[in-house]
C-alpha cells in the first residue's frame, strides 16, 4: 500500500487558497473561486479504504471511479496494485501531476481533464467520491436521472453537483462510497442500496477553510435487508471494515468523455485506390457512398470539419459542415446548381472524384422546380388606404386610460375624436390626451369611421400569385378543369383558388372564410389530382358532405365513404372521418412503473399508408395539436399532398399557425425552414457551418 | 473547462502494417489504432496516419506533442515537425 502520489498531493486545493467570506455576497464570489474544490482529509480517506479492505481482499483487480477526482486525495491509502484507477477533474494542474505520479509509480490508470456531467461511465466496480457541493450542473451531455430538471440546454440538463454525482456513481458502479453534506441524509435513506452512514465531525474540512457538516454514505448493489447502519467516527477512531457480498460477474467498462468511443471502427470499408465518390440523396438528405478507405477518410474529414456546436443543437445536427448535405440549404443559395457543384468540388480537392448520380440529379433538378413555385406567394388583393381620423362611442362608463385613475371619466355613450398613427390611437378628452393600442379602444369604445381626413380607399394587387408567373402550368390545369366539366361548380375567384391549389407542389392552409365553398373546392380538387384522394371530415359532417355530392351528381364510382375496418381507400375521392382514421386494434401493456397503459395500434391510417395522393383535412385547425390521436393518423397516412382546410385555422396564438404549416407545407424544408420535433431552423448559412443552429420552434417563438 | 495545456500523443508502429498502438496522456491504456493507410517522406519514415476511428477529438486549446490528431470523423494523426533552430 505504497504511497503513489507525490507530485499531486503537494497541490492546494482551489477552495483552501480563497479568501474568506466576510459578506453575503463574498459567498459567491468564494465559490466561483473554489469551484466547490475542498480535498478530503488523508484520514478520512485511510478510514474509507479501511471499511473497503475486506471486500478487495476477495478480487485481484478492482475498476474505481473518482468523477471530481482534485489531486486524488480520496486514492490516499488505497491498495494501488489492485486497482485500476480512473479519475475526471476540470482542473488541468491536478490531472497533469495525478498522470504524472502514475506514470511513474507503474499503475493502470485513466485520468482525463473535463467535466463530470460530460462523462459517460459504467461498468466499475467501485466509485469512491467527495464532489462539490451545490455547485449549479448544466450540460447538454447530461444523462437523464431524477434530479435532473428543464436547463438551459433543454430537459433534463441541469442539476446540483453532489446529486448528480451521487446517481452517476450509483448508476456506474456497484459499490459507492460517498463523502456529502448531511443534508442528504433524508435522500440517501430513500435509497435502497444504501448500507451505512458513519457521520464525520463538523471540524473535518477545517484545514481546507470549509464549515460543513458531513457524512461518508456506503451503498451496495442490491436492496437491503435490514435498515442502514448510522455510526461516528473521528480521526482517533478505527473504521470498522464492512463485508461486502463478492463483486458479481465483471461487465464492459465505459468510460468516456464527449461520447468519444475509439473502440470501434468508423470506417470499414477496404482500402481499394478507386477515388469514386458517390452522391446520392436519401429523402433531402446528399447521401455519400465511398469506394475506398482512404478516400473516405480524406473526404468525409473535410466535409464534415468539426463536431458542431450550439446551445440546443437539433438531434438531426452532428457536425457543423453537415449543411452542404442537405438540399433544402442548398436550394437556399442563390443558385442551387451552382452550390451543388462546389460540393463536387470540395470533395475533389480533397482527393475524391465526385460521381452525382442520375437519380440525384433528376431530384434536385424536380426540387429547385418545385422550389420555385412553391416560395412564390398565392395570389392576393389587399385593400388599401385606412381612414386617419375615427369617432369613438364609449360602450360603458370608464376611465379614457385605462391604466391611469385620475384621467377623466368618460360617459357611456361620449362620442370622442381620435387619430390613428403608428397604429396607436391618439385619443383627447377634457385636455387630457392618451396614446391607446386598439385593443384597450376596442374594450371600451365602439369606432365609427368620420370620414374626416380619410384617404381613398381602393382594392391594390399585392401578389398577383402562382397563375401568373406560372401561366403554363395554370393552362393545362384549366384545361382539366374543362375537360372534366367540373368548372361550372365553382365561381371565378374560387376557379383562381383551385388552379393555384393544384400548382402548389406542397401542401398550405387554405384559410377560406365560412360560406366560401371549401366544400365543393375540396371536391374539384380531389378531382384533379391523379390517384386516390382522400376528405377527412368530423363524423357530424359527413351527411353534409355526402348532400353536396349528390347535388353535384358526381358519379357514384368516383367517390366512396371509408369507414369499415377492411375498406380500401381506392376510390377517387375517398370520404373519412377523423375518428375512422385512428380506430385500430385496442393493446394494453404495462408501462415501466407497472401501470397499464391503452394504446391502439394498426388503425386504419396506418394500413392506408402513402396510398393517398392528396389528403384535404376539413376543419384542419384541429391538427395545430401535434400530440393528439388525430393529428398521430394524418401524420401517419403520408399523404404526399396535405391541404388543411379551416376557416379559423389559427386559434389562441400565432405559434399554433406552426404545426400546421408543418403538417401541410414540411418540417424543415427550404420552403418552410421552421423545424419541429429535432428539425433545425434552415438557413442559408448552414452551407458554411451549422453551429450555433438551433431548433425550428425556438427561431419562431424567438 | 476542460482544456489541457499540453497532451502528448505517442505512436508505436509494431509488425502488423495496419495497426499501430497509441498512448495518450493522461491514461495508461494504450488505444489499439488500426490503420488505413500512411503517408511517408523521402526517407521512408511516416508522416502521417489515418486511421479507421476517432481516438480523440481535437481540441484548439490543447498544445499536442509528438502527433497531432485532427479530423471529427476519423482521427488523422500528423507527425508534429521538430524546427531545426
Amino acid at each position: 500500500m505504497s504511497q503513489w502520489r507525490k507530485q499531486s498531493s503537494a497541490i492546494k486545493s482551489l477552495g483552501s487558497s480563497a479568501d474568506k467570506a466576510h459578506s453575503l455576497g463574498d459567498l459567491h464570489r468564494r465559490r466561483e473561486q473554489s469551484q466547490g474544490q475542498f480535498f478530503t482529509p488523508q484520514w478520512v480517506s485511510k478510514g474509507i479504504w479501511e471499511i473497503l479492505s475486506e471486500t478487495l481482499s476477495a478480487h485481484d483487480v478492482v475498476s474505481v471511479l473518482d468523477s471530481s477526482v482534485g489531486s486524488g486525495s480520496m486514492f490516499y491509502g488505497s491498495p494501488s496494485h489492485r486497482l485500476v484507477y480512473h479519475g475526471i477533474d476540470p482542473d488541468q494542474r491536478c490531472i497533469d501531476a495525478l498522470s504524472q505520479d502514475a506514470l511513474q509509480a507503474g499503475i493502470e490508470y485513466e485520468f482525463k481533464c473535463g467535466a463530470m456531467e460530460d462523462l459517460e461511465v459504467s461498468g466499475f466496480d467501485l466509485a469512491i467520491i467527495n464532489p462539490p457541493y451545490s455547485l449549479h450542473l448544466q450540460s447538454p451531455s447530461m444523462r437523464p436521472y431524477p434530479c435532473t430538471t428543464m436547463g438551459a440546454y433543454g430537459p433534463n440538463t441541469s442539476a446540483l453537483s453532489h446529486i448528480y454525482a451521487l446517481e452517476q456513481a450509483l448508476e456506474a458502479a456497484r459499490i459507492v462510497v460517498a463523502l456529502l453534506p448531511v443534508s442528504m441524509l433524508d435522500m440517501c435513506l430513500e435509497e435502497p442500496e444504501l448500507r451505512r452512514i458513519l457521520h464525520l465531525p463538523s471540524d473535518t474540512f477545517n484545514d481546507e477553510q470549509a464549515c460543513v457538516k458531513t457524512a461518508v454514505f456506503y451503498f451496495q448493489q442490491g436492496a437491503r435487508t435490514e435498515e442502514p447502519l448510522i455510526l461516528k467516527a473521528s480521526e482517533d477512531s478505527s473504521w470498522q471494515a464492512f463485508v461486502a457480498d463478492p463483486l458479481s460477474k465483471r461487465q464492459k467498462r465505459v468510460f468516456k468523455l464527449h461520447g468519444i468511443d475509439h473502440q470501434h471502427d468508423v470506417i470499414t470499408l477496404p482500402l481499394t485506390g478507386d477515388k469514386r465518390v458517390g452522391l446520392h440523396h436519401h429523402g433531402r438528405r446528399i447521401v455519400l457512398k465511398y469506394h475506398c478507405a482512404l478516400v473516405q477518410a480524406k473526404v468525409a474529414n473535410a466535409l464534415f470539419r468539426d463536431l458542431a456546436i450550439a446551445k440546443r443543437l437539433p438531434k438531426s445536427i452532428t457536425y457543423s459542415g453537415e449543411g452542404q448535405l442537405l438540399i433544402d440549404v442548398l436550394l437556399l443559395q442563390d443558385d442551387p446548381h451552382q452550390a451543388l457543384e462546389a460540393l463536387c468540388h470540395r470533395i475533389r480537392l480533397s482527393g475524391g472524384e465526385p460521381v452525382v448520380s442520375d437519380t440525384l440529379r433528376g431530384y434536385f433538378n424536380r426540387c429547385v422546380r418545385r422550389h420555385q413555385i412553391a416560395i412564390t406567394p398565392f395570389y392576393r388583393m389587399a385593400q388599401t388606404g385606412t381612414s386617419a381620423q375615427v369617432t369613438l362611442v364609449a360602450r360603458r362608463r370608464g376611465f379614457l386610460d385605462p391604466n391611469n385613475i385620475n384621467s377623466p371619466s368618460v360617459e357611456k355613450g361620449t362620442m370622442l375624436s381620435a387619430s390613428l398613427d403608428n397604429a396607436l390611437y391618439q385619443v383627447s378628452y377634457k385636455e387630457s390626451e392618451v396614446s391607446l393600442r386598439l385593443d384597450q379602444v376596442m374594450e371600451l369604445f365602439d369606432i365609427e369611421e368620420s370620414g374626416e381626413g380619410s384617404v381613398d380607399q381602393s382594392w391594390q394587387l399585392i401578389h398577383p400569385g402562382l397563375a401568373h408567373h406560372f401561366p403554363d402550368l395554370a393552362h393545362q390545369h384549366r384545361q382539366s378543369l374543362s375537360r372534366l366539366g367540373i368548372d361550372s361548380w365553382l365561381a371565378p375567384f374560387q376557379l383562381e383558388s383551385v388552379v393555384e391549389g393544384a400548382i402548389s407542389p406542397y401542401g398550405y392552409i387554405a384559410a377560406w372564410e365560412q360560406g366560401s365553398g371549401k366544400t365543393r373546392a375540396s371536391l374539384v380538387l380531389c378531382l384533379l389530382h391523379s390517384g386516390c384522394n382522400m376528405l377527412a371530415v368530423e363524423s357530424a359532417l359527413v351527411p353534409e358532405l355526402i348532400r353536396e355530392i349528390e347535388r353535384l351528381g358526381i358519379s357514384g364510382d368516383l367517390w366512396k365513404r371509408v369507414e369499415r375496418h377492411g375498406d380500401r381507400p381506392d376510390a377517387k375521392i375517398n370520404i373519412v372521418t377523423y375518428s375512422d382514421l385512428r380506430a385500430g386494434t385496442a393493446t394494453e401493456r404495462l408501462n415501466k412503473r407497472g401501470q397499464s397503459v391503452r394504446r391502439v395500434v394498426n388503425t386504419n391510417a396506418q394500413r392506408w399508408r402513402r396510398s393517398i395522393n392528396l389528403l384535404i383535412c376539413d376543419e384542419g385547425g384541429l391538427l395545430a395539436n401535434p400530440h393528439s390521436q388525430q393529428t398521430k393518423a394524418v401524420k401517419s397516412l403520408c399523404a404526399r399532398k396535405l391541404i388543411v382546410m379551416d376557416g379559423t385555422p389559427q386559434r389562441g396564438y400565432p405559434r399554433d399557425l406552426l404545426p400546421l404549416s408543418v403538417v401541410s407545407a414540411g418540417n424543415a424544408c427550404a420552403h418552410q425552414r421552421y423545424g419541429t420535433h429535432s428539425k433545425p431552423n434552415i438557413l442559408p448559412l448552414m452551407i458554411e457551418t451549422c453551429n450555433h443552429v438551433s431548433s425550428g420552434r425556438r427561431c419562431l417563438l424567438r | 473547462m476542460s482544456t489541457f495545456s499540453r497532451q502528448t500523443i505517442d505512436v508505436m508502429f509494431g509488425n502488423e502494417p495496419d495497426v499501430v498502438t497509441i498512448r495518450i496522456g493522461g491514461s495508461s491504456t494504450a488505444i489499439v489504432g488500426h490503420v488505413i493507410d500512411t503517408d511517408t517522406d523521402l526517407h521512408g519514415n511516416v508522416e502521417r496516419i489515418y486511421l479507421r476511428q476517432l481516438i480523440v477529438r481535437p481540441d484548439p486549446s490543447i498544445e499536442y506533442q509528438g502527433w497531432i490528431p485532427t479530423g471529427c470523423f476519423t482521427t488523422i494523426l500528423t507527425r508534429q515537425q521538430v524546427s531545426n533552430s
